[in-house]
């Protein structure tokens, strides 16, 4: 099965979501590139870097375990069971360890150790799965390391409260899908991983021009690179085959007028980046606040009075969240105790 | 209603915040009265700090916003929404920042 072509699919002229069926893939769908504004179009007129380069280098990265797409996928499938889903995980060695340790855990506080990964499917429930394999792949991204005086941490405290924060939000405006949310905010700057990491000095030179000029990190890159952080996390999240809604949230996430039939979510995870960054939880590289898009404030008609109280929910949340993630164990070793 | 790291709780406390996990789920609830094996729970799920009732413990770090001082935390919010004020939300929500800031600090 080849996998979707960035060099020429995205040259496609339709830059519109135009397809109707769910945010998931099935094996034999490849993410809907026609749905998202085209990469071609959107990559530099003076770039450093070309756009093959760009390509090159994203498609050495590594993929998203076969696992974790498959088990998004099965998810939203209302005929699989727990027993599909359980085969499914169970061809994943590491993957099945780490469930059947979080289960073990303490949380579910249960008399006997479960050994069944189909018992521990039921017990955390299929979106738990997800949103748990699909974290911890992006947790393994981002890394620890610290290279010239920027730690890659604080992108992930900002992702992880811009996750919470989309969530909170999504909660307080009736949304069905909250797990999926969390999710969105927390790849929404995946790309700027890659560019830390795979176009270091490009990457290192937009942080400079950040901080020497008051301008916000999208601007800065916009003007030095001629391509962004929203380009680059479009390709990974179609070499990673992310369910196409996630991939036009990370593309249109400073744009979310853009995002077509995603719009809304495109515009709670907008939202949230700019609460997280509000809170200072983490860094996105800004020093400056992003302007809100009014489309986005508009559209979601969320009450201004609202504003306080999930500012306030973030607080709360965001230390007990961030100490999770930045766990070297992030289950801990398994005790049996029951919780209060 | 001081936030304290989890190696310093003592069974007894009561939670005035719930104690969630990284997948957001409720460890224990607010107003829970913790004990050796909740404190056993919240260490072994990596729970570095909750929110306790009294003056019991000292304010924890719970973040790198922790390591800023009230006035530093004022000066980069003010430094960052000087290009958005003239929006009327991002007004709004400078003004919350501010005064949660303000807030955080006050416990201390």
């Amino acid at each position: 099965m080849s996998r979707p072509d960035v060099t020429t699919a995205p040259r496609a002229k339709s830059s519109t979501p135009s397809r109707s069926e769910d945010g998931y893939m099935s094996e034999n769908h490849m993410p809907d590139t026609l749905s998202i504004p085209s990469v071609g179009d959107r990559v530099g007129r003076h770039s450093c870097l070309s756009l093959e380069e760009i390509i090159r280098q994203v498609r050495d990265l590594p993929t998203l375990p076969e696992v974790v797409l498959r088990v998004a996928e099965m998810v939203n499938n209302p005929r699989t069971s727990a027993k599909d889903l359980g085969k499914m995980v169970a061809h994943d060695q590491v993957q099945t360890a780490r469930l059947l340790k979080l289960v073990n855990s303490s949380y579910y506080g249960f008399p006997r150790e479960i050994t069944k990964i189909t018992t521990a499917i039921v017990v955390l429930g299929f979106n738990s799965i997800k949103q748990l394999l699909l974290s911890s792949a992006v947790f393994e991204l981002f890394g620890h390391e610290k290279i010239d005086g920027f730690c890659r941490i604080d992108l992930l405290r900002h992702a992880i409260g811009t996750a919470i924060a989309s969530r909170t939000i999504g909660r307080h405006l009736g949304h069905p899908e909250l797990e999926e949310l969390f999710v969105a905010g927390l790849l929404h700057d995946i790309g700027k991983v890659v560019m830390d990491r795979y176009f270091h000095e490009e990457y290192v030179e937009v942080l400079r021009r950040t901080a020497q000029e008051d301008i916000t990190f999208y601007t800065a890159e916009r003007d030095l690179l001629d391509y962004d952080h929203t380009v680059v996390g479009q390709m990974l999240a179609t070499h990673w085959r992310l369910p196409d809604k996630l991939t036009v949230i990370i593309a249109n996430h400073h744009h979310p007028a853009s995002a077509g039939r995603h719009g809304r979510d495109t515009a709670i995870v907008h939202l949230a980046d700019i609460l997280a960054k509000a809170k200072l939880f983490g860094s996105g590289g800004d020093k400056v606040m992003p302007e809100l898009d009014p489309w986005s404030w508009e559209f979601l008609a969320l009450d201004p009075a609202k504003l306080e109280p999930i500012m306030a929910e973030l607080e709360e949340k965001y230390p007990q969240v961030v100490a999770m993630f930045e766990m070297d164990d992030p289950e801990g070793a398994p005790d049996y105790s029951q919780p209060g | 209603m001081p936030v304290i790291p989890v190696r310093e709780l003592k069974p007894g406390m009561i939670l005035t915040a719930p104690a969630t996990n990284f997948l957001g789920n409720d460890l224990l609830k607010s107003g829970a009265i913790l004990s050796e094996k909740n404190i056993v729970t919240l260490k072994s799920w990596g729970v570095k700090s909750v929110s306790v009732q009294g003056d019991a413990g000292e304010i924890a770090p719970s973040g790198e916003r922790d390591h800023m001082s009230s006035d530093l935390i004022l000066e980069k919010l003010e430094r960052m929404f000087s290009t958005v004020k003239d929006q009327p939300v991002m007004q709004l929500i400078y003004d919350i920042a501010r005064k949660q800031a303000t807030k955080c600090e006050s416990r201390s």
